[in-house]
């Protein structure tokens, strides 16, 4: 301070007196010091490793050792920082480095100032490399300079940080006895929703509760943890060496507890005072390995392992990567931030959200079907660590890589796993994005590399690889930063895993047996089916399918079919109902052989009798044998039809099929009283229809797209129409989606090919003038029957 | 000035890029979109038996160019977007009022 001295006296005299000497008024300073503490974390990031952080107020800024001396002072009546750690509150080694961050921290700060002109304590990114190169920093060895200066700024803002929080632990908690202390605890860990610490922590309740936990020590036989109100702590004195670390990860990982703040201070002195290496020996390396086990809980672990310096240790080659900026506005955190930030997104994965979009919720199915997840685990550990030193991150880190996990002593077979994910993290984004995935080259390409140019022979070793690394490139988008994983992205890389896995399945199947395409797809589903039906009956029925009913049916349906077919040597007509309660709707099957104008037939049926078709498939074999299977409803409502007016549905279908009823009739008949009953339910007019033939989308049909208002007797409006043209349908899917009606109908002349360019435009017309004719709204007398 | 709106295949997006910035186009702007036409994706993957409507991710590309270079514009993104097979996408041409440069506040062509 500068001016008149008696100022600074009366100040100093007026502190002792309202505050320090008054019990009461500590306390308040105090908790509003603890209190602006927390705000303070949450507000700015929760984390040192912010790509643009504050000096002054940031995680691990000047004002972290500020409130250590004000807490040194108000508290313990302390004159300093250095006078309260001399009396024992924390050791040598770790005040030297708290203070030398803090050396740091203020030359930076000065620099930043004297530099920019004006009192700035943001270091942001066009300030870096400014200051950078006024403190000395020069590039060197692949990294810039201001690389090199942001990665000592992480490193003295995380000490410092890491030495504030663990003092000022200890001070509330002498200030205000060790009962409150627990309060104490699990109000800071609710109030650190975001902070990376506690954030993963789930919260029990349970009374003081012993672990039995007993590590392969032989000398330690006795428990050495336990649980005092949700947190572990160690009972008595730590064991010598420093397995013991490791064990207790493993049991906070197992019970889902947090760690004490005792046993972090536990292991922090341990590490610093260099008595004992937790790495180095296989046992350490086995226990680290089975932290990579659980599904969903591996991020937590890791991630406080990393912020008490203990994964430094067991992996040293993490050390190259921690801190470590990576330069553009692209990656948002430093590399072993976003390294863990992967993995967080990875074990959200096996927490199943209702809320999820498709794209995530395919990629959780994913990671539950992958059987071994510690290679997968390890990949994302390991992906990046090649970075920092220039170009040429994949083949180091493939190098590094394979040293890492044959010193975790991991078999062959997993090692090379983990090695190829490491490899391979950016195939997939590039893949997905920049090649054309519906080409079957490029698929080729693509299982070439997965496959490592044929090594691989196993079809089971080969999807898993595939699924990883798909799990791999999503985590990898999400640790990134926000906004880089979109579900654009998720698309794409989806649309490529979907496309890679079925060639893969066919080529393998290639490479063991050279059959046709969908060979070994039929012995697989007929293998399904075979307590059943014999598997020539399966293959045949296949055969017989173009190739969408064989990708679109599943077994069960396949084999619903089946016994359809079967009761057709009983009647002529095979039908089943079944209520779709979750659909609201029902569902009907009606097998036949083939005839001129069947499905009109049926449809008609239908709509005679008041139901709306929601949707339809119909599949017609080559032997003439006609399975249609239809979603319907009430006309009106959106009720299923209910069981009791299926009987009579039966009676008419069987009677349309063999040309008893007259189908046109009893539609015409429905719609005249339907017709009387409604009232006018809207003025507008309907939407024209949209009718459109396609001569390339399939190789043996002309397709036909009808899009229209969706209306009761539709479907059969267009297949009468059909009918009448001559035109015989042989696969259709009808869909409505709200009150629209998507319907495409697969057609072929009588002599079963495509319509002749020319009848194109007649047909497309008829089907128009049908469609309108729905809706007319003159109820004219439709011509005599 | 016209502005051209192109809904392409993602992974043509850098032969675009080139193509349109050998005529002489120098700046565009690029969107992650997703959406379907007429195929709804139905010949392709999306499997199940149910209907789906599907939406395909596509890049939309805008590029606002003087009249006169429309018709080369046009051309190359045809070109090179082409693959023959249903997802192509398509082309819009739309008249633009007016183009105003932000940083110097000319107008008109000279702000393209």
């Amino acid at each position: 301070m500068w001016g008149e001295a008696w100022v600074v006296h009366r100040l100093r005299r007026r502190l002792e007196a309202d505050v320090f000497e008054d019990v009461r008024q500590r306390r308040r300073v105090l908790e509003a010091l603890r209190e602006a503490w927390d705000a303070r974390r949450t507000r700015m990031g929760g984390t040192a490793l912010v790509q643009e952080p504050n000096v002054k107020e940031g995680v691990g800024g000047l004002r972290d050792w500020h409130v250590v001396g004000w807490v040194a002072r108000i508290g313990y009546g302390a004159p300093s920082v250095r006078a309260w750690c001399a009396e024992g509150m924390t050791s040598g080694a770790a005040y030297e480095l708290a203070h030398a961050a803090y050396d740091f921290l203020l030359r930076v700060r000065n620099e930043m100032h004297f530099t920019m002109g004006r009192r700035v304590d943001q270091l942001t990114l066009d300030v870096q490399p400014v200051v950078a190169e006024q403190l000395g920093y020069r590039d060197a060895r692949g990294m810039c300079a201001s690389e090199r200066f942001m990665r000592d700024y992480y490193r003295h803002a995380h000490e410092l940080h890491q030495f504030s929080e663990g003092l000022l632990e200890r001070a509330w908690t002498d200030i205000h006895g060790p009962v409150a202390r627990w309060d104490r605890v699990e109000r800071r860990e609710a109030s650190r929703a975001q902070a990376s610490l506690a954030a993963w922590f789930s919260r029990r309740r349970s009374r003081a509760r012993v672990a039995t936990f007993s590590p392969d020590l032989s000398h330690a036989p006795e428990p050495l943890f336990a649980i005092v109100r949700g947190h572990l702590v160690l009972r008595g004195d730590p064991p010598p060496g420093a397995l013991w670390i490791l064990h207790a990860f493993a049991v906070a990982q197992r019970e889902q507890i947090p760690l004490s703040d005792e046993l972090k201070w536990d292991i922090r002195r341990r590490l610093l005072d260099g008595a004992g290496d937790p790495s180095r020996s296989p046992e350490a390396y086995r226990l680290f390995l089975r932290l990579l086990e659980p599904r969903g809980r591996v991020a937590s672990t890791l991630r406080q392992m990393h912020e008490l310096g203990v994964l430094v240790r067991v992996v040293p080659e993490f050390g190259r990567i921690t801190f470590l900026v990576q330069h553009d506005s692209y990656h948002a955190f430093t590399i072993d931030e976003h390294t863990l930030r992967a993995l967080e997104a990875l074990d959200r994965l096996a927490r199943r959200g209702a809320a999820w979009d498709p794209e995530e919720r395919r990629l959780s199915e994913l990671f539950e079907s992958v059987r071994e997840v510690v290679p997968l685990y390890l990949g994302v550990l390991l992906h990046d660590i090649g970075k920092g030193q220039g170009s040429g991150h994949v083949p180091r880190g493939v190098r590094i890589a394979a040293r890492v996990s044959r010193r975790l002593g991991m078999d062959e077979r997993a090692r090379q796993e983990v090695v190829f994910l490491v490899a391979h993290h950016l195939l997939m984004s590039h893949v997905s994005q920049r090649r054309d995935v519906t080409e079957e080259s490029v698929l080729a390409e693509f299982i070439a590399r997965i496959t490592e140019g044929g090594r691989v022979t196993d079809l089971d070793q080969a999807m898993e690889r595939l699924k990883r690394l798909t799990l791999l490139t999503y985590a990898d988008m999400k640790g990134v930063g926000p906004g880089v994983w979109t579900r654009w992205k998720g698309a794409m890389l989806l649309e490529l895993y979907e496309r890679a896995s079925e060639y893969l399945q066919r080529r393998l199947a290639r490479s063991t047996d050279d059959a046709p395409w969908g060979e070994r797809a039929l012995e697989q589903i007929a293998r399904e089916l075979a307590t059943e039906f014999p598997t020539e009956e399966v293959i045949h029925h296949l055969a017989q399918l173009p190739e969408r009913y064989r990708r679109a049916a599943t077994p069960e349906r396949i084999a619903e079919h089946l016994r359809l077919i079967a009761r057709l040597s009983e009647r002529p007509v095979v039908i089943r109902w079944r209520l779709c309660p979750e659909r609201s709707c029902t569902e009907l099957s009606v097998c036949t052989f083939d005839q001129r104008g069947l499905f009109a037939r049926v449809a008609g049926t239908l709509t005679a009798h008041g139901a709306n078709i929601l949707s339809a498939d119909v599949y017609t074999r080559r032997d003439g044998i006609v399975i249609d299977t239809f979603w319907l409803t009430e006309v009106g409502v959106e009720q299923p039809i209910g069981p009791e007016r299926w009987p009579r549905i039966e009676r008419d279908l069987e009677a349309a099929v063999c040309g008893r009823l007259d189908v046109a009739a009893a539609v015409r008949m429905w719609r005249l009283r339907a017709r009387r009953n409604r009232s006018k339910t809207s003025s507008r007019a309907p939407l024209p229809p949209i009718v459109r033939c396609d001569a390339e989308a399939s190789a043996h049909c002309t397709v036909i797209e009808v899009k229209a208002e969706d209306m009761p007797g539709l479907a059969y409006a267009v297949a009468h129409a059909l009918e009448a043209l001559g035109v015989n349908i042989a696969f259709a899917k009808i869909a409505t989606e709200k009150n629209l009606a998507f319907d495409v109908f697969y057609v072929t002349d009588a002599t079963g090919r495509k319509l002749a360019p020319a009848r194109v435009p007649l047909v497309e017309r008829a089907i128009a003038d049908a469609v309108r004719a729905l809706s007319a709204p003159s109820l004219q007398p439709e011509s005599a029957v | 000035m016209k502005k051209i709106e192109s809904i392409i295949r993602p992974h043509v997006l850098e032969a675009v890029k080139d193509a349109l910035q050998e005529i002489g186009i120098v700046g565009m702007t690029v969107t992650e979109v997703r959406g379907f036409g007429r195929q709804k994706g139905h010949t392709e993957m999306y499997r199940g038996s149910e209907y789906r409507i599907d939406f395909l991710p596509k890049i939309k590309i805008e590029v606002v160019l003087p009249d006169e270079m429309v018709d080369a514009a046009v051309d190359a993104i045809l070109r090179v977007a082409r693959t023959g097979k249903f997802g192509d996408g398509k082309i819009f041409i739309l008249p633009v009022a007016e183009a105003i440069r932000i940083r110097t506040g000319e107008r008109g062509e000279q702000a393209l």
